[in-house]
């Protein structure tokens, strides 16, 4: 039998489509960050601190019946070849945690391993740390002007990844902080590592010693594209010898291509956001 | 287990096969706005659900699994049709359409499957309009590939039917 198939293949889309993906993509994020809180109950009869810990391996196998138009495979592997993920979660009268970080494996260089997750945990470990003892603060506050524990609802935190690239030769990943009800508190680290010299890569290795000249060129040339809104946002008179240094934040994605990271407020008002720029490649 | 990573991936496959997806959700109902709802759902089913996908390699079967039960789901709100896997097809309203050049006869499928029972109208749009083979379609809808074969074949009788 034979199909007209021109009918289908000519379904009109919505002009509205991307923006309807896009919400979605949201909403289930949130439900599903909305569904693991659902599951945490405050409890009144004394404090009780439920605290799991899982350590569960990325493993990915190709196979060759995969569906055509999913091309990331072989980043997939390699993510699982070097990353384990650790997950925790928390939960109190006080504190509502969900935490979520890499942990090298199997890079050859053994010493950067280990000196890379030992900071990453211990940079995770001081969030919590922070977070704790402010989240116990504010419960203390609430419990003194007369709130009732019942009704009281955790400020939460969410420290989460994002590999940016992943390869024989790099690999760049950030960990975030995020208190849903404190944005100010929002902060970022980023970690890049060259695998070949087994090292920590800073931005200065990766942009040369005038790297501050280099990123200050690269945002006021990309500065420059943005709409009158965002560009009126930019604080003037930046000094970007002050702002950026070795340990400024950056990272590099599987195409070479580095990208500095400025939190909120670093070179524009709040409203900005945090500001990604991108100054260079990796690969000449 | 790797939620995280899949996520991500899940996430971009989503907003490159967009209008893929809107076409599917379309041929269900042909209707702007319970497509879209369709096409939302699916999207928020598919990241809160993402644990249901145990492997990659399973990815293409839980895709269009979540997507076609979504579009169901619609029908059966919508009422739009009749949930009798045993409908026939409305003589008066399938279309032949001419090619004039060729003089060969094409089913218009598009318009015709309309009044399909929703089994069979899966049925066509994963085999002519999404063009996967039986065994996929078989993984997707749970039942066999044979089981597959003898519904299309049944679905197109349905049509035949029409053409007398």
């Amino acid at each position: 039998m034979k199909v007209d198939e021109t009918k289908y293949s000519q379904t009109e889309i919505p002009s509205e489509l991307n923006d309807i993906i896009q919400k979605a993509i949201d909403d289930g994020k949130y439900a599903r960050y909305n569904e693991i809180k659902k599951k945490i109950t405050v409890r009144t009869s004394g404090a009780f601190a439920a605290c799991i810990f899982l350590c569960f391996v990325v493993l990915v196998n190709t196979s060759e019946t995969f569906a055509e138009g999913i091309s990331n495979i072989p980043v997939i592997n390699k993510i699982g070849e070097f990353f384990c993920i650790n997950h925790e979660e928390k939960q109190d009268e006080y504190k509502l945690l969900y935490v979520t970080y890499p942990e090298l494996k199997d890079i050859d260089n053994e010493a950067l391993q280990k000196k890379v997750n030992l900071e990453i945990s211990r940079y995770v470990n001081d969030i919590v740390a922070d977070y704790e003892t402010r989240a116990e603060a504010y419960y203390n506050a609430y419990i003194a002007t007369g709130g009732e524990k019942e009704n009281y609802i955790p400020y939460d935190i969410v420290i989460d990844y994002d590999i940016k690239s992943c390869n024989d030769d790099y690999v760049s990943f950030v960990i975030s902080a995020t208190e849903k009800s404190a944005s100010h508190y929002d902060v970022l680290k980023y970690y890049n590592l060259d695998l070949k010299e087994g090292s920590v890569l800073s931005i200065k290795d990766v942009l040369g010693t005038n790297y501050v000249e280099i990123i200050e060129n690269a945002v006021l040339t990309e500065s420059e594209s943005w709409d009158e809104q965002r560009k009126s946002l930019m604080w003037e008179d930046v000094d970007y010898s002050e702002i950026v240094n070795d340990t400024s934040n950056f990272y590099i994605d599987e195409l070479g291509q580095v990208y500095i990271v400025f939190n909120k407020y670093e070179i524009a008002a709040g409203a900005a956001g945090v500001i990604e720029v991108k100054v260079g490649n990796v690969y000449k | 287990m790797n939620n995280r990573v899949f996520t991500s991936y899940v996430e971009s496959f989503i907003v490159e096969n967009q209008e893929k997806m809107y076409r599917i959700a379309y041929s269900y109902v042909k209707n702007k706005d319970d497509a879209l709802d369709i096409v939302h759902d699916a999207v928020v089913k598919m990241l809160t659900n993402i644990s249901s996908l145990k492997k990659i390699e399973y990815f293409s079967t839980w895709f269009y699994r979540i997507l076609i039960n979504e579009a169901l789901m619609k029908l059966r709100k919508n009422k739009r049709i009749h949930c009798d896997f045993f409908e026939k097809v409305d003589e008066t309203k399938a279309e032949i359409v001419y090619n004039t050049e060729t003089q060969e006869e094409y089913l218009d499928l598009y318009n015709a499957m309309d009044k399909l029972a929703p089994k069979y109208k899966t049925i066509i749009i994963l085999k002519y309009y999404e063009g996967l083979k039986f065994s996929e379609i078989g993984n997707i809808l749970g039942i066999s590939e044979n089981t597959a074969k003898s519904r299309l074949y049944k679905a197109i009788s349905e049509l035949r039917d029409t053409l007398e």
